[in-house]
Formats: C-alpha cells, sequence, structure tokens
C-alpha cells in the first residue's frame, strides 16, 4: 500500500473514531460523572456542527440556480477557531436552558425533556428550509489550515492528527477535572444527590454546570465532524447517535475519561473493520446489508454482556488512594 | 443564661393531610446534649429535616445563632455551620471512607470550576490538608482501618460511624442526629457517645433524635418530648421521667 492510501486508510479511521471519542466525554462528564441521563447527545452535537458550519461559511442566499435554499449565518465566513468556540457555546447555552426547568425533578424529567429536544431539534433541521439548508443542509465546511495544506491525504492525514492532538488534550484536562473537589462534588451528586446537599454541596449549581460544560464539548465535537465531512446533513443526527455515544461511554468505563477513549475508539474500530471486510468482496454483493446488521446484532450483545458480567465497563473508574498523611 | 443556638418558632408541616409537624416550638442551647423523644409518627424527623433544610416548612419560623435559616437551601444551611445525619445511613457507596469524608470538607478552593484552572497549585494544597483533617476524623471515630474501602463495604454500624464522621468533617457548631445509636452495638454505641461527649465539651451542640432512651436519659442535658407534631414537655431526664403525659404518651407506665 503506498503512502497516500495508507495515510487515508488511517485518518478515515482516527478522525471519525475522534469525534466519536469527544461526544462520549461530553456524555461520561453529564452522565459518567454526575448521572445526569441526557437522551440528546445527537442534538446537542448537531447545534454544534450547525453553527460551526453557518459561521465558516457565513450566509447563503437562496441560490436559484442550483435550487439551494440558503441558509442563515453572519454576513461573510468567520474565524474557525472562533467559529468552533461559538459552536461550543451555542449548544452549551441551549444545554443549560432546558436543564434549568427539568433538573430539579427526578431524573427522568430530564431525558424525556431532552429526547424531545432532540427531535424537535432535528425537524427544525431538516425543515427551516431557509435557516439551516432544509434537506440539503450545509455544505462547503472549511478545514483548518487548508490553505496551508495539500487537499486529499495530506489534508485528511493533517485533520486526523489534529483532532487525535485535541482528544488527548480534552482527555488530560477532564481526567483532571475528575480528581479535583469540583469532580469529587459531581460524583457525589451521582452516588446520591440529597446526601450531597446536606453535606453542603450546592447540587443544583453542579448539575447545571456539568450538563451545560457536556453539552459544550458535544457541540465541539459536531463542529469537527462538520470540518471533517466538510458537509451538515439533517439525517446525520438521527437518535443513534445518542445511542452508540452511551454504548462507548459503557463500554469503555462510565466516570473514567480513559475507558471512554478506549470505548470510542473499540466500538469505531468494530464498525469499521466490518465495513473493511465487506470492501474486500468475500461475501457476495447482496449480502452487504446484512452484514451490517450483524453489526447492529453484536452491538447489542455485547451491551447486554457488558451490563451483566462487566457493569463498570472496561476501564472502570479507579479507586482514590492518596497518601495517608496523619503521622502515624 | 445564654441565648439559644436554635430557635424554631411555630413551625408547621403537612404532607397531604397529614399535619406531620403541627406548630413546634423549641429552643436548643449551646453546648449541649439535647435529645428530641417521642412515639413513632411524632415528627421528630420531619421536623430535622425541615430544621436542616431539606424539607421546607409551611410556616414558622427557624433561627440559628441568630440567622433565620427556613426557606435556605440544604447545602447553604450546611455551610453556616448546622449538619445533619440521617436516619438510615446515606454514604456514597462507590466512594471510599476517605472520600466520603472529603466531600462534606468545607468549601475550598477546589470547589468552583473556573478556579480548576486558575490556581491549581491551591488547589494541591488544600486537598492535602483535606485528606489530614479527614484522618484525624477517622482516627477519633475509630475508622482508620477502614480508611481505603469502599463505603458499600462497612457493616451497618460502620456506616452510622461514617454518617457521623462525615458530619464532624464540616466542622460543624450544631450536628442534627437522626438515631445515632439505633441498631448499634453495645461498644459502638459507647463510641458514638464518646466521641459526641468529646466535642460537647469543646463547644459543639448535638441535637438528636432517638428511641433508645437508656442512652438518652444517661447522656443528653436536656430532653424534648414531641407528640403529634408539637412539643410536649422538657425538661432535665428524671423531670421528664416523672412527666404523666409523658408516661402516658411515650414511656409508658
Amino acid at each position: 500500500m503506498a503512502i497516500d492510501n495508507t495515510v487515508l486508510f488511517i485518518a478515515n479511521y482516527v478522525a471519525p473514531a475522534s469525534i466519536l471519542v469527544i461526544m462520549a466525554l461530553g456524555l461520561d462528564l453529564q452522565w459518567g460523572h454526575t448521572g445526569l441521563f441526557n437522551a440528546g447527545v445527537a442534538a446537542f452535537v448537531g447545534v454544534g456542527s450547525y453553527t460551526f458550519g453557518m459561521m465558516a461559511t457565513g450566509l447563503r442566499p437562496f441560490d436559484p440556480t442550483y435550487g439551494y435554499p440558503g441558509h442563515f449565518g453572519p454576513p461573510g465566513p468567520q474565524d474557525l477557531i472562533l467559529s468552533a468556540l461559538v459552536a461550543m457555546v451555542v449548544p452549551g447555552v441551549l444545554g443549560v436552558l432546558i436543564a434549568v426547568p427539568t433538573i430539579k425533578l427526578r431524573a427522568d424529567y430530564l431525558a424525556i425533556a431532552t429526547l424531545a429536544l432532540a427531535e424537535i431539534i432535528r425537524i427544525i433541521f431538516q425543515n427551516a428550509t431557509h435557516v439551516t439548508g432544509g434537506p440539503l443542509g450545509l455544505d462547503l465546511v472549511p478545514r483548518p489550515f487548508a490553505r496551508y495544506i495539500a487537499g486529499g491525504w495530506p489534508a485528511d492525514g493533517f485533520f486526523a492528527f489534529l483532532i487525535a492532538i485535541l482528544v488527548l488534550a480534552l482527555v488530560v484536562a477532564l481526567e483532571y477535572v475528575s480528581r479535583t473537589p469540583w469532580g469529587r462534588n459531581l460524583k457525589a451528586v451521582r452516588e446520591d444527590e440529597e446526601a450531597a446537599e446536606a453535606l453542603g454541596k450546592d447540587t443544583f449549581r453542579l448539575k447545571l454546570g456539568a450538563f451545560g460544560l457536556g453539552c459544550a464539548i458535544m457541540g465541539l465535537a459536531g463542529a469537527l465532524q462538520a470540518s471533517w465531512l466538510s458537509v451538515v446533513l439533517p439525517e446525520s443526527f438521527l437518535p443513534f447517535v445518542t445511542f452508540t455515544t452511551y454504548v462507548v461511554v459503557i463500554l469503555g468505563g462510565s466516570g473514567n475519561p480513559k475507558g471512554v477513549i478506549l470505548g470510542g475508539y473499540l466500538f469505531y474500530g468494530f464498525g469499521w473493520t466490518i465495513q473493511q471486510v465487506k470492501s474486500q468482496r468475500w461475501f457476495p454483493v447482496e449480502w452487504g446489508p446484512r452484514i451490517d446488521f450483524l453489526n447492529l446484532i453484536v452491538i447489542g450483545l455485547v451491551l447486554i454482556l457488558l451490563v451483566l458480567f462487566r457493569p463498570t465497563g472496561i476501564l472502570p473508574e479507579r479507586k482514590y488512594v492518596p497518601r495517608a498523611r496523619a503521622k502515624a | 443564661m445564654t441565648d439559644p443556638i436554635l430557635v424554631a418558632k411555630e413551625v408547621v408541616k403537612s404532607f397531604g393531610g397529614i399535619r406531620a409537624v403541627d406548630g413546634c416550638s423549641l429552643q436548643v442551647f449551646p453546648s449541649t446534649i439535647t435529645a428530641l423523644i417521642g412515639p413513632n409518627g411524632a415528627g421528630k424527623t420531619t421536623f430535622l429535616n425541615i430544621v436542616a433544610g431539606l424539607y421546607g416548612a409551611d410556616s414558622g419560623e427557624i433561627w440559628f445563632d441568630r440567622v433565620r435559616i427556613d426557606g435556605l437551601p440544604a447545602h447553604a444551611v450546611v455551610r453556616g455551620g448546622l449538619i445533619k445525619t440521617f436516619q438510615i445511613p446515606r454514604e456514597l457507596r462507590n466512594f471510599t471512607v476517605l472520600q466520603n469524608l472529603m466531600v462534606a470538607a468545607p468549601p475550598g478552593p477546589g470547589d468552583r470550576f473556573i478556579d480548576l484552572f486558575v490556581r491549581p497549585f491551591a488547589i494541591r494544597r488544600a486537598e492535602e490538608e483535606v485528606v489530614e483533617a479527614a484522618e484525624a476524623v477517622l482516627a477519633q471515630v475509630g475508622l482508620t482501618a477502614m480508611r481505603d474501602e469502599y463505603a458499600k463495604n462497612l457493616s451497618g454500624g460502620q456506616k452510622k460511624l461514617l454518617e457521623l464522621a462525615r458530619a464532624l468533617m464540616a466542622r460543624p457548631r450544631l450536628v442534627l442526629l437522626d438515631e445515632p445509636v439505633a441498631g448499634v452495638n453495645l461498644t459502638l454505641q459507647k463510641q458514638i457517645l464518646q466521641v459526641m461527649e468529646g466535642l460537647r465539651a469543646r463547644g459543639t451542640t448535638f441535637f438528636l433524635v432517638e428511641h433508645d432512651m437508656d442512652v438518652v436519659m444517661k447522656n443528653s442535658d436536656w430532653i424534648i418530648v414531641m407528640h403529634q407534631g408539637r412539643t410536649l414537655a422538657e425538661g432535665r431526664a428524671d423531670e421528664v421521667k416523672a412527666n404523666p403525659a409523658v408516661i402516658d404518651s411515650y414511656l409508658g407506665g
């Protein structure tokens, strides 16, 4: 295999897998750390994707030549770093807005509210034609440093590398946060919210913070996905995305960012391997869809087995044992 | 006489049609062990939960150290120096014993998200101090050997000790204890009472609900009897024991 194909081959695994990992890291903060059941991961990723796409490409008017309905955005293309930041802030704020009225209630209410939100948002993506580009979505979303790097395999390789670095930075940051008193407070809320409150923790603020931050991280994943694919389409944000993210967190080990990374790369690697097998034409072509379904069946099976035999995931949360400080 | 540390005035709380607390007024004085006794359903636990801010009262006032605390959220009450333990231990199961105590430490630099990235070194130093303080409390209640055990693996009695230890970790001035020695063997009971006695000598106030009359009569400075949501009588152990209304409603002949 030549260098170009090798790079493409690796990049096409690393980039989407890393995006999945980032989504899962956001969910791990909410669900793994704080016990908040977010059933609308797809919506927050989607809002991040659309926000980034609109910011990065700028307003597009209706275009009768191609029948493109146009989409909303700032007057011109914006800086990509700024676009990514806005793509984190918008879903973060959206998350806080949905959480404020529901997070004080029992856990199920947040789940129901986010589930409904995800469907509403997806239908808006699909049908608010002149704002989101409707079924055609956004296209020509740029990649960072595109000016300096040749298209094709160098561009894909560089972007995959960039995302991988970002994942690394994010995990280092989250591992740190997880070990601070703030992170411990989140876990206390997960263990027993009333007890945490009775021990002097402002559980409402903690939950709000974790939820908003998690949604912002999901937004970042959405922005990266928009940039990687260069298009944003409404059907990329089906409930399946939410389900997948949960599987990653459960597989890797909820409450442990390192576990979530492992879960993400393993899980994506599995689907990817199946696609590779399919493309080898070892089987008759009409088996293709069967292999796709087989993929889903195996994932479901793995999930059931995990919950039964290793509910803590592959890499469970580590026990915290600091050195003894008291003089014996 | 010194001012009371806790004052409740005409506190009312209903659940559906039941008035669990029905105009309860009482005072607790500093550096005492004050017991709240009464038959099941008298409203004792409900009353403690209202004082701790876990339930809102329908009406009435609660003053802690001359600050009105009814209506404040529970975490704000705790930060003011008033903490409550649970009748059935509410240990954080997947936390170690040490971590359970660390959660209860008074707010430090690491409790605010923004500080995590602004003052990482201050947080590390504060954490070391918290570990040290937690170890001291563990030694005090005799749980040192369990330091790194998951809380879910403790015995029932040890969980009671953990409840007490966690409350002490917050360095409170007033501790509300909901049945601190229920279901605890005698040795452990003695240990719990010793810890309380030691802290009271240094100025901490204890207000407890307890059904074990031996413990109550021997260890409390003041006893308040609650019946049908209000105070029925109060006094020293011998006074309460001799009160015909108390005998009638609770102690029995």
